[in-house]
């Protein structure tokens, strides 16, 4: 069995009498995973240890199956990091800048100038590429910083905050590239981001930290399993009241989700079949435009985590 | 009736040849009203003429039936801004910084307190009042915007991107007072990129592109207004092939789409009829799922802007 | 337009172990040379050079005894020193390549790499990477120095080789052991200035406060120095003086240092310009050290 991606042990990093990691215990073994949690939770913190940037006061980071600390340098060939701020060298192109950094990771010049041009083709960055990256926008910008995390063909991607600023199709572009690495190309993936829709859509697995501790690691399905059997239903026009009435006189308890034309229908005893609430809007007279299984999004499951202390 | 929140008139704004808005008519009244568009669709321009920060090269706003120029002040109690650019204060501490922003609106000693404690109560951040702006988290400072924008309660807030950089409990609490806010006949025009954050609390929008009105009103009869696409069910279950041979002999059916064993794509110019035809369907126990085209805001936005790679 | 998507591929070439700062050095060259200052203040310097080795031979084919006839002109003319055409025309020299050339350059490099750096976040770009606070400094430090020296020990060699070449065997050992001495000085000083100048700009955070900064230290120190000497009658206050220390360093190196006494002591001057050369060192290492830790 390959040595998981990060494993943590009694990850304990003091910066003189503050303590940013209260001996963290974690295991990645891959895929993409989301790291969640409050701002001060202790990530960026994580994050050093994990790039070997700072040394633990006790316990270990291992990361592909060596020590961060003592084989920082040659870790970060393989892993790829993408900062919340923007990072470029200025004085340069931005593919000049990019060929440099790759440099910086060992390749000889010319192959580092062509995987240059490569990833920036990957990404959707054309002419602008001959130009410095002051000049870009801000969904260039972003775009800028996923090529130079993937210049040197890392084997684990970081992602901090990699849509933001972005508009709904930059976003959707955005996201897109990223899963087209993560599942084409088997990359693995941690990506922080409070956009908890984002995580929702590329990672399998959370961590949830907060005030320096991991509060919950776990598979994103089970966190927003359906919730004990309720359905989530939309109400045509204006009869929402009429249907809420209807529905809690038939037994059901029915919860106003939003904006009071969905809600939450769930039966103390059983799971509620969808038929049963189709039969009791035509008894009524009344349209259903949706339905579909409550689940809990991922959102109210950290939510939860982060209220239960 | 009283004068609406907002009513802009022809409103027009170019910097040079750049145009940044064009002939903007809108009304808005209460409620939250989002505000969308892609980046340089001519959003902080908008803003910034709501605001009074620069000129309307044409046309003109009305604030409660005022009209809106730079220089008109008497605004400061009837609209709070909280602007997408960074505070630059970095110095002052988040309580003085809200107590110097109450003294300018024309309050004074401990009137003035009272309302920045009650703002920072409000955004919850009454025991970090004497951190530094400097050493604030970037949603830590945006939570001290919507914070001034409140702090004299006014009947028009106006937030752009107040949820960038926020942690999800951050994000939830802004989401609540903004709904909270708006349950009182006040108006909140929120400027977002997060789609389905806006979905959640309103259903009015505001759509630009180009500086131009793309559309505006309910999601649903924006959705309506759509007519070269026609109108999609979506319903997911087990032995779906027989509704769709069933289906198939209907004439409102435009288009017909099986996707794998469990989900079908019904395409139809006549929804209401489509899904009165679908109760019966459901009521036999044949439904999982069911879901339209408008409920999601993100795909009508895509139908609006369109082009996005997905 | 491409009929496929862009595609994303790994890479299988050749990577290799050799150390981080050898790419960082000839990419800080290449952006020091892409200003046009740089350019114009390296060009100048070398043609004076240039210029002055011209003359040399000029002279040697038209008057071969010129060095002679230059003393007994001197000498006739009642001057101080005796003029002798020996190593310490070098130390004159300083006056025509160096001390007008150290200035700017510095603030050149100043403000077109170190505060772009800073306002391009680089240094985050950088340490996410396979590169050591120490390699980083080591890359740019050589690459400042690089440039300091070619402006000033350039020209300065080349007119030394044309004096070489066009003397004879006595005159050869006067200015024996001045390129020797001239590299190490000139080394010495272009390493602690490139040190110090980017200690500043670590402190300050800013270009505009570094250039300030230095500006004054260097202008502002020279007239202080000559004050509070004469204030003061201690010949040490003079090491304030930046410029002064220069000449004293080239000088005690090139074994030319004069006899009379208007100098500070060459401990004292050596003891300040390495003290500023390793708390620079120190602040840098401990500035960059928290900078790679990522904001």
């Amino acid at each position: 069995m390959s040595a998981p991606i990060i494993a943590l042990d009694g990850l304990l990093v003091r910066y003189g009498k503050f303590t940013a990691l209260h001996g963290v215990d974690a295991i990645f073994q891959g895929g993409s995973l989301g790291l969640l949690g409050p701002n001060g939770a202790g990530k960026s913190t994580m994050l050093r240890s994990i790039l070997g940037l700072v040394r633990p006061t006790a316990g270990t980071a291992q990361v592909l199956g060596v020590d961060a600390r003592k084989s920082g340098t040659e870790l970060r060939r393989r892993i790829g990091y993408m900062p919340e701020r923007d990072a470029f060298i200025g004085g340069f192109s931005a593919v000049r800048g990019l060929a440099h950094l790759a440099e910086i990771c060992g390749f000889p010049k010319d192959d580092a100038m062509l995987r240059a041009h490569d990833v920036l083709h990957f990404v959707g960055l054309g002419e602008e590429r001959y130009r410095e990256v002051s000049t870009f926008s801000t969904g260039m910008r972003q775009r800028y910083k996923l090529a130079a995390a993937l210049v040197h063909d890392p084997e684990v991607l970081f992602l901090d905050e990699p849509t933001n600023g972005l508009d709904p199709q930059s976003r959707a572009r955005m996201l897109g590239l990223i899963e087209r690495i993560t599942k084409d190309h088997g990359l693995h993936l941690v990506l922080a981001s409070h956009l908890l829709h984002d995580v929702e859509r590329l990672c399998q697995e959370v961590w949830v930290m907060e005030g320096g501790k991991m509060r919950l690691t776990g598979s994103i399905s089970d966190l927003t399993a359906a919730a004990r059997g309720a359905r989530r239903v939309t109400i045509a026009n204006d009869q929402g009241s009429a249907f809420h009435a209807a529905a809690e006189a038939a037994g059901f308890a029915c919860a106003i989700d939003g904006d009071g034309r969905s809600f939450v229908v769930h039966h103390e005893d059983r799971v509620v079949g969808p038929d049963e609430i189709f039969q009791l809007a035509q008894s009524h007279q009344m349209v259903i435009t949706s339905i579909r299984p409550a689940a809990r999004s991922l959102e109210d499951a950290f939510l939860e985590v982060l209220e239960g202390e | 009736m009283s004068a609406p929140a907002i009513k802009t008139v022809g409103l027009s704004r170019w910097y040079g040849e750049v145009q940044g808005l064009a002939g903007l008519d809108v009304t808005i009244h209460h409620g939250v009203v989002g505000l969308l568009g892609p980046n340089g669709s001519g959003k902080s321009t908008l803003m910034r003429l709501l605001t009074g920060q620069i000129h309307a090269s044409r046309g003109y706003v009305e604030i409660f039936g005022e009209r809106m120029t730079p220089g008109h002040f008497k605004s400061f109690r009837v609209l709070g801004h909280a602007p997408g650019e960074d505070i630059h204060f970095e110095n002052e501490r988040a309580c003085d910084f809200l107590l110097l922003l109450a003294k300018l609106g024309g309050e004074s000693g401990s009137r003035a307190q009272d309302r920045v404690d009650k703002a920072l109560d409000r955004i919850g951040m009454t025991p970090k009042a004497s951190v530094r702006l400097r050493e604030m988290s970037k949603g830590m400072r945006q939570r001290i915007k919507v914070a001034q924008a409140i702090l004299f309660e006014p009947p028009l807030l106006l937030l752009d991107e107040p949820l960038n950089g926020m942690d999800p409990p951050s994000r939830r609490q802004t989401l609540d007072l903004v709904r909270e806010y708006s349950s009182t006949e006040r108006t909140v025009l929120l400027a977002s990129h997060v789609l389905h954050e806006v979905d959640a609390i309103t259903d009015h929008l505001i759509m630009l592109h180009h500086g131009r009105l793309l559309a505006e009103g309910q999601l649903s009869d924006i959705r309506n207004l759509i007519e070269q696409k026609p109108r999609r069910a979506t319903i997911r279950g087990e032995g779906l092939t027989q509704i769709a041979a069933k289906l198939l002999n209907e004439d409102r059916l435009s288009g017909l789409t099986m996707e794998g064993d469990d989900c079908l794509h019904l395409d139809t110019r006549d929804l209401p009829k489509l899904l009165l035809e679908l109760q019966q369907v459901g009521a036999d126990g044949q439904i999982e799922a069911l879901e339209t085209d408008d409920q999601k805001l993100d795909a009508v936005y895509d139908m609006l802007v369109g082009g996005s790679a997905r | 337009m491409a009929f496929r998507a862009a595609e994303y591929e790994r890479y299988t070439g050749p990577r290799s172990k050799r150390p981080a700062w050898w790419p960082l050095l000839t990419a800080t060259l290449q952006r020091g040379w892409s200003s046009r200052w740089v350019r114009r203040i390296t060009w100048i310097s070398l043609i004076q050079g240039f210029g002055l080795c011209v003359l040399a031979y000029v002279l040697n084919d038209v008057v071969p005894t010129w060095r002679e006839l230059t003393e007994r002109v001197g000498e006739m003319a009642g001057a101080e020193d005796e003029i002798k055409l020996d190593g310490r025309v070098y130390l004159w020299l300083l006056n025509m390549f160096v001390y007008p050339v150290l200035l700017p350059l510095a603030l050149l490099f100043g403000y077109d790499l170190i505060s772009k750096d800073l306002e391009t976040n680089a240094t985050e770009a950088y340490f996410a990477r396979p590169i050591t606070p120490a390699s980083y400094l080591l890359g740019r430090t050589l690459a400042f120095v690089g440039f300091l020296l070619a402006a000033t020990l350039g020209p300065m060699l080349m007119v030394w080789l044309a004096d070489y070449a066009t003397s004879e065997a006595e005159h050869f050992q006067e200015i024996a052991k001045v390129p020797l001495g001239i590299t190490l000085a000139l080394s010495f000083i272009a390493v602690v200035l490139a040190l110090f100048v980017q200690a500043v700009s670590v402190l300050t955070k800013s270009g505009t406060w570094t250039n300030l900064i230095f500006v004054v230290i260097f202008l502002f120190g020279s007239a202080m120095a000559s004050i509070l000497y004469n204030m003061t009658d201690n010949l040490d206050m003079l090491s304030i003086s930046l410029l002064h220390n220069v000449y004293v360093v080239c000088a005690y190196i090139m074994d030319e240092l004069p006899q009379r006494q208007d100098y500070a002591d060459p401990g004292v001057v050596f003891t300040v310009m390495s003290g500023i050369g390793i708390v620079s060192l120190m602040v840098l290492m401990r500035g960059l050290r928290r900078r790679s830790m990522l904001g």
